[in-house]
């Protein structure tokens, strides 16, 4: 209890307010935008955080990421174009709303269930994540490996739409994790005969060109000038009061969006696409009225935004508790937190208890701080967007991009790497192989790689070393559940192409 | 203009062809060393050869949109140039040009470019470049490319 109210008090302190406030701000406007998603949102702020302390320097990123998934709401309303992935099931009911002249409503509705969806994600996170952090003190090293695999197991089932292609990708992921220095062995691998590459891949630099080059390029592809404004903003005004009355005459809709948020939150690499769009089917099946829903049904909009905010904390579960990034933007704060020097798991809330809490309450209040600044700054937000030029967007996030990746070890040669990645990344994803599979391929290597050959060297009396990565009741379950993935991402497949023929 | 290609079996030719370039530049290393990398390629090539299996078999091909494509190229070799340019020259000078190309390649897509358009690109690059390189330098104390020029 001391802890937690020594890290209430760190940042309840004046300037890490202010940090929030223009990282909340920050983060709505990139997240208004079409096409910059949280990812990128948090690469483009990565360097602006380099003279923060760790504390402040996280504090920060999460409240872009906390602003970035709302202001996805902005544009999926006010536009049908969601500003980010998560924001994709608000566009079903809220542009209805907005062409109905209730733009403002809409985005209020939006606006109050995102705060109860961040602050519901944030309290999961403070209460669970000390215990499973205990609990992840279980895991061997063949656990952390059968983890790492679960996780790109799921990434491919999930986020890809192709299981064998998500497997590519995330087995591309483990091989890129293998150039440079072996973790264990000490031996140079796979530099090709180019001594920068002894150093790896820097996880941050795969991470920013494979998640904002290839969506640069698209953008440039698209060749966009502007958005298209909206007419039918309406003339009403924010209506707080009713917004408030219209997410919680429907409790149920919330508790339940609120806890499938949860739940997909901690699966690695999900992220809030699916998370929304699950809520928000959910919430359509179960409703009374599951014919208004499409038409402008501010429910739709409750499941949507309350659900891909409860993601924003409840995402970081596995990422500090165990180290792996609920979601791809949790990598880079992943990244922040090794560079400071930060490891996830119990020592992150024994030993740096007053910072690891901290950065969990100001998600807290970067979730509170939706409300004031969406609400007081919404129609400003709108003009800006829709008076942007794309075509000084791009080469403005380009700049941003390639000076960020430069500062992060002031060396050249991982902007020409995160640039090659980049250009790698747009060409494959026409091939329909994704980069969140290969970038988690690319984060869990470590992980998979120090618990695959230390359980093989713990097995070295057996005939097949290998079987010591089996041979735990706890490695058994995790094997079913890697096993139970695969079946559930086939199966539905098979099914449907039974049922065709 | 519109492609058509069988995904899964280009997306499997992918991974055969990567798995052999790891493979062949793998050396001489210790088991350690070797042990995970090895069962990695191994994987990938379990995997990409019942992706080259599922598209001889029963892939379908997909419709790829390539409208669009020609800026993109041009925006690649643009930003190679800049690599290729930026050691000998300098942050500013290379990145003002690359910033100003780019908006008005983007820009000329929705109509023709006029000399109004032409100057403001070029005013708002060195707005951008100069203001970020500032901020980087000066705030952030990260002197952007060691070269001769700024």
């Amino acid at each position: 209890m001391d802890i937690l109210i020594a890290a209430a008090l760190a940042v309840l302190q004046p300037h890490m307010l202010i940090i929030i406030l223009l990282g909340v701000t920050a983060g709505l406007f990139v997240g208004a935008l079409p096409g910059l998603t949280a990812t990128m949102a948090l690469a483009l702020m990565l360097p602006f955080t380099f003279t923060l302390d760790a504390l402040e320097g996280l504090v920060a990123l999460g409240a872009v990421y906390m602003g970035t998934i709302y202001g996805g709401a902005f544009t999926a309303i006010l536009l049908n174009t969601p500003g980010t992935p998560s924001s994709i099931a608000t566009t079903f009911d809220g542009h209805p709303m907005a062409k109905q002249g209730r733009a403002l409503e809409a985005i209020s509705v939006a606006t109050i269930a995102s705060v109860v969806g961040g602050v519901v994600g944030v309290t999961f996170l403070l209460i669970a994540a000390p215990p499973l952090a205990q609990l992840a003190l279980k895991f061997g090293p063949a656990e952390m490996f059968w983890v790492a695999i679960l996780g790109l197991t799921l990434i491919g089932s999930l986020a890809t739409g192709s299981l064998l292609k998500g497997l590519l990708g995330g087995a591309i992921g483990l091989l890129i994790g293998t150039i440079g220095i072996s973790p264990i062995g000490g031996e140079s691998r796979f530099t090709f005969g180019w001594p920068p590459l002894q150093a790896g891949v820097s996880l941050i630099v795969a991470l920013i060109g494979l998640f904002v080059i290839p969506e640069l390029l698209q953008m440039i592809r698209r060749g966009q000038a502007s958005l298209e404004p909206s007419d039918t903003i309406g003339n009403t005004g924010f209506q707080f009061m009713s917004a408030l009355r219209t997410v919680l005459s429907k409790p149920v809709n919330l508790v339940r969006s609120c806890a499938i948020g949860q739940v997909i939150a901690v699966i690695p690499g999900a992220g809030g696409s699916i998370t929304s769009l699950v809520a928000y089917n959910e919430a359509r099946r179960w409703s009374k009225t599951p014919e208004t829903f499409g038409k402008g049904n501010p429910e739709g909009i409750v499941a949507s935004e309350s659900s891909n905010n409860v993601m924003v904390a409840g995402s970081m579960v596995p990422l500090l508790t165990l180290g792996i990034p609920g979601a791809p933007p949790d990598a880079i704060i992943l990244g922040v937190m090794l560079l400071h020097g930060l490891r996830p798991g119990l020592d992150l809330f024994t030993q740096t208890g007053v910072l690891a809490n901290g950065f969990i309450i100001s998600m807290g209040l970067a979730a509170l701080m939706l409300a004031p600044i969406g609400l007081l700054g919404g129609r400003l937000i709108y003009r800006v967007i829709i008076r942007t030029p794309h075509y000084f967007l791009v080469p403005t996030i380009l700049i941003v991009t390639i000076l960020g990746t430069y500062a992060l070890r002031n060396n050249v040669i991982d902007v020409a790497i995160m640039l090659g990645l980049g250009v790698v990344g747009f060409l494959i994803r026409g091939l329909g192989l994704h980069a969140a599979p290969i970038v988690l391929g690319l984060i869990l290597g470590t992980i998979a790689e120090q618990g695959y050959v230390q359980s093989v060297l713990g097995g070295m009396a057996l005939d097949i070393p290998q079987l010591r990565l089996v041979a735990n009741p706890l490695s058994q379950v995790l094997i079913a559940l890697i096993v139970l993935v695969i079946v559930w991402a086939a199966w539905p497949k098979r099914f449907s192409r039974k049922k065709q023929g | 203009m519109y492609i058509r290609i069988n995904t899964e079996l280009l997306s499997g030719l992918l991974g055969l062809a990567l798995a052999a370039i790891f493979w062949f530049n793998i050396g001489d290393l210790g088991f350690l060393s070797a042990v995970f990398p090895n069962s990695v390629l191994l994987f990938l090539a379990v995997v990409s050869g019942l992706l080259v299996l599922v598209g001889l078999f029963a892939g379908e091909p997909v419709t790829i949109d390539m409208r669009g494509v020609i800026p993109v190229v041009f925006g690649i070799a643009l930003l190679a140039i800049w690599w290729l340019g930026i050691r000998h020259v300098g942050f500013v000078t290379t990145s003002v040009p690359l910033f100003a190309i780019l908006a008005l390649v983007l820009k000329r897509r929705q109509g023709p470019l006029s000399l109004r358009d032409v100057i403001t690109a070029v005013v708002v690059a060195c707005v951008v470049v100069g203001g970020f390189f500032w901020v980087f330098s000066e705030l952030l104390g990260i002197r952007p490319f060691r070269a001769p020029f700024p």
